[in-house]
């Protein structure tokens, strides 16, 4: 079982890059308005 | 969505959704298809949406929009106060990193409602010159710009949403907004920091737990227990915090509350833990810390999320008005912020403006419609030498005013000071609740102090270990997720139906309530007033005499100029072909006009037949001449439209009761409430609403003081009020009731003194709420007598070491997840007749 070693260790390190990703994605607004972007799916691209 | 479900009914105008008048149509090209107009404006609209291929508009929106809000004049003529640099600098601010010129401005909107809306604002200003990003918050209605003053102008952004049909306030960088939005962001960090961690260690623990049946090596066993304690410090440091921040204040002041056996239950959990991973023995509870805190953080985040969108809602919206005044000055009329006038100034208002500051009227004579400060929709006269306060609407005729009390000496600012005050005080509910939690926790330290005690003198060899797993069985965390996590599920089920809750407590006081206290206008009725009959005098037609009327009323802004203008129901709306020369609106009177040499009036009966301004003697000598008819003795309002001074036509108008006003109220009454209404009106009118409600006991209270006796009287008697209002009128009745529920539709400063508010004017969600309330406090009931039940009888086997440890975390946890399951049943809503109790 020595795989753990590296494997649990590895999800350490993962959970942490998850952690620092989350972090930045509440610092830059992403989670302000919930209600609007669930809808932008569905707007087509002006047309130009 | 389909295109069917949002075009409007075949009569309606496209764009806004009223009526098409007939006579000359107007038409654009939407979406290739030919659609009717109502005027010019929306057709302006809709060709400009569509050359910019933006006609997707009415395909994105959920519903067709009200009526219009403001005219582009009016827009134009508002927005030209941000002509100054000076003032407009005020709106703006840096972002810091966005560059040294780029300025980033908030905007208030109004008429934001959907997604659509916020598509459209997007791509309408992103084509604008300048404009270098767009955001917009839905919940908040604010859209936040970034731009480039150097080449586009807060005003040209103003007038571009205006030419979509937007009203736009500029909106002031609050302090207090961004403080809350800081706040928020970090409880979003600590819950995604918890949740991620808990998920993590769960997976060690599983490890852990499976090894103690299986068989684990020592090595990986420690490895686990490492990890877990890795993963775990984190969570307990950085998003337990706030629980030992609370728990310490608490402890400061001497008033132990649920923050303290919390900060105990992790603090002491953890320690033990820590504990077991440096010594290699005994059992980690990494996995039940983490999840204890997620739990309790998400019930706290959707709380305060809720609670911050009710109060910035009404906050941003009493604190955007009102906005300008036009300042006299030696050189002529200037637009100038409302916050720069002084005592003794003297400023202009036009007809349809918000009044700047109190006042004493110099010259005009005009109407005021005081609805954000009384509720009262009819507007008051007042003329030379009158006074008006801030906030109050000119109804009109212009209107030149010395200030008197400006800024936050105003009536409006005291009333919102008083609001605060009374927000800042914690319900007895709230109170008590403290109490138990204190009495709880003094019992668990006293109970495993005794014991660490008695196991000293027995066996000091198994003190600590008995002790620890005290601590861990009568750990209160099912007890602390009881009650919030109920809370939290109800309270969130509601805010999506449209009640929003402001204050903690609400619901259980909402659940414990057993009489209802309605206010009349604007509650159980719309408070705009119906046209509900028409009298002909002699051998007028009465459809012609209506005609007349509002042909004469077309322009006027009265409340009874809009009721006549509506269209009776089955009625078709004729186009207005006849044109009355030299129509004149006469303050508190009526309007005037001329048509083929006759002088029509329609307004109050003696100024119509001709007895202007007469002596108050003389006038009511008149009025006994001019009797009313018969069937109109009962309406609350009676207009007579006259020829020459001869009488034509009555028309009688009453207030009418709300559409869901008597299913709501036969719901209360089922559900064991007795009801009644306080009402500030004289008439008979009120009671006929009484009467037809079913509402036993009407007391007709002139003054709030009085209403808030009559509450006061009730509260004595031993009864639990609930009131419902929306004047500012009622904003002491309404801080008066163990709880208060405000109408959406009311003035936004009653919102502030209630501790819920109805975004829908909907009276149904009162039911609905109120079985909700219910249905949670009785959930909070059984959580609570599960998790004592369950801490009270593993206690015993604690106490004499017959509980292993890793039992007592088992037992915990699934205590927890019992908790939650059962807290998740209060967010059910039942719309219709369920289960009362």
């Amino acid at each position: 079982m020595t795989i753990l070693l590296v494997l649990i260790p590895l999800g350490v390190v993962l959970l942490a890059v998850a952690i620092a990703f989350f972090v930045w994605a509440v610092r830059n607004g992403q989670f302000e308005d919930l209600d609007g972007e669930g809808s932008r799916i569905l707007f087509e691209d002006p047309k130009s | 969505m389909s295109l069917a479900a949002v075009t409007p009914l075949p009569e309606a105008c496209f764009h806004c959704g009223l009526e098409v008048p007939e006579g000359e149509p107007l038409f654009a090209q939407v979406l290739g298809e030919r659609r009717a107009m109502c005027c010019i404006g929306c057709r302006a609209a809709a060709e400009m949406l569509e050359a910019q291929g933006l006609s997707d508009w009415y395909r994105h929106r959920a519903s067709p929009p009200g009526a219009r809000a403001k005219t582009l004049e009016a827009v134009r003529d508002e927005s030209g106060i941000l002509e100054s640099k000076e003032i407009e600098a005020a709106f703006l601010s840096d972002r810091s990193g966005v560059g040294a010129d780029r300025r980033t401005a908030g905007l208030l909107v109004e008429g934001l409602q959907c997604a659509a809306c916020i598509w459209v604002i997007e791509a309408h200003l992103d084509g604008v010159d300048g404009v270098e990003g767009v955001r917009i918050a839905l919940a908040e209605r604010r859209v936040v710009v970034d731009f480039d003053p150097a080449r586009v102008s807060l005003r040209d952004i103003v007038l571009r949403l205006a030419e979509i049909g937007f009203a736009a306030r500029p909106d002031r960088p609050s302090e207090a907004a961004a403080l809350e939005r800081d706040e928020n962001r970090t409880a979003l960090i600590r819950l995604g920091v918890s949740g991620l961690g808990a998920m993590n260690v769960m997976s060690y623990a599983m490890g852990l737990y499976v090894g103690a049946f299986d068989g684990i090596e020592a090595g990986s066993a420690a490895l686990m227990r490492w990890m877990g304690f890795l993963v775990a410090t984190p969570v307990v440091w950085v998003a337990g915090r706030p629980f030992f921040e609370a728990a310490w204040r608490e402890l400061r002041v001497r008033r132990p509350g649920m923050d303290v056996p919390v900060a105990l239950a992790i603090g002491g959990a953890y320690l033990v833990s820590v504990y077991a991973t440096l010594a290699g023995v005994g059992e980690v509870y990494f996995e039940s810390i983490c999840m204890f805190i997620f739990f309790l953080l998400v019930g706290r985040y959707l709380e305060q999320r809720i609670r911050q969108r009710a109060c910035s809602l009404s906050r941003s919206l009493a604190e955007s008005r009102p906005t300008i005044a036009r300042l006299e000055t030696p050189d002529g009329e200037r637009v100038v912020e409302a916050s720069r006038l002084r005592v003794g100034d003297c400023f202009r208002v036009r007809p349809g403006e918000t009044i700047p500051a109190d006042g004493v009227v110099l010259e005009g004579e005009s109407a005021v419609q005081e609805a954000l400060l009384t509720g009262e929709p009819w507007p008051r006269s007042v003329a030379c030498a009158g006074a008006v306060v801030a906030g109050s609407v000119n109804v009109s005729s212009p209107l030149r005013v010395e200030a008197s009390r400006v800024g936050d000496e105003t009536t409006l600012a005291s009333i919102l000071r008083l609001v605060e005050r009374a927000q800042s005080e914690r319900s007895t509910a709230m109170r008590l609740g403290d109490r138990v939690g204190s009495i709880f926790v003094v019992a668990v330290l006293v109970v495993a102090g005794v014991n660490f005690l008695a196991w000293s003198i027995l066996e000091p060899s198994r003190a600590i270990w008995t002790t620890r797993s005290v601590l861990v069985a009568t750990c209160p965390c099912a007890l602390g997720l009881a009650l919030p996590a109920a809370t939290a599920a109800a309270t969130h089920a509601l805010a999506r139906v449209g009640l929003l809750v402001t204050r903690a407590g609400v619901l259980d006081e909402l659940a414990r309530a057993d009489h209802f206290v309605f206010d009349k206008t604007g509650t159980l009725t719309s408070g705009e007033p119906r046209l509900i009959a028409v009298e002909p005098v002699a051998d007028t037609d009465a459809s012609q005499a209506l005609e007349l009327a509002r042909h004469l009323e077309r322009d006027a802004e009265h409340p009874v100029a809009r009721a006549l203008r509506h269209p009776r129901p089955g009625e078709r709306v004729r186009p207005l072909h006849l044109a009355f020369e030299s129509v004149r609106v006469v303050s508190s009177m009526g309007v005037e006009g001329t048509l083929a040499g006759h002088r029509y009036r329609i307004g109050r009966p003696d100024w119509a037949v001709g007895v202007d301004a007469a002596s108050p003697a003389e006038r009511e000598k008149t009025a006994g001449a001019i009797a009313c008819p018969h069937g109109l003795r009962g309406a609350p309002v009676v207009v007579l439209l006259a020829r020459d001074g001869v009488p034509l036509a009555w028309f009688g108008f009453d207030d009418p009761i709300r559409p869901d006003a008597q299913a709501a109220m036969s719901a209360l009454r089922a559900d064991g409430f007795s009801l009644e209404m306080l009402s500030g009106d004289p008439s008979p009118g009120a009671a006929k609403v009484a009467e037809s409600l079913g509402l036993a006991a009407v007391v007709r209270a002139a003054r709030p003081e009085q209403k808030v006796e009559r509450v006061q009287a009730l509260q004595r008697e031993g009864r639990r009020v609930a009131v419902v209002g929306d004047g500012v009128n009622d904003g002491p009745v309404l801080r008066a009731g163990d709880v208060s529920i405000a109408m959406g539709s009311g003035c936004d400063l009653s919102r502030l003194g209630a501790s819920a508010v109805l975004l829908r004017d909907d009276l149904s969600l009162l039911p609905t709420a109120v079985r909700a309330a219910r249905r949670m406090r009785r959930i909070g009931i059984e959580n609570l007598v599960w998790a004592l039940a369950y801490n009270v009888a593993v206690l015993p086997l604690a106490v004499t070491g017959h509980l292993p440890p890793w039992l007592a975390a088992l037992g915990m946890s699934a205590s927890s997840l019992v908790v939650v399951g059962n807290a998740l049943r209060a967010s059910r809503l039942d719309a219709g007749r369920g289960e009362g109790a």
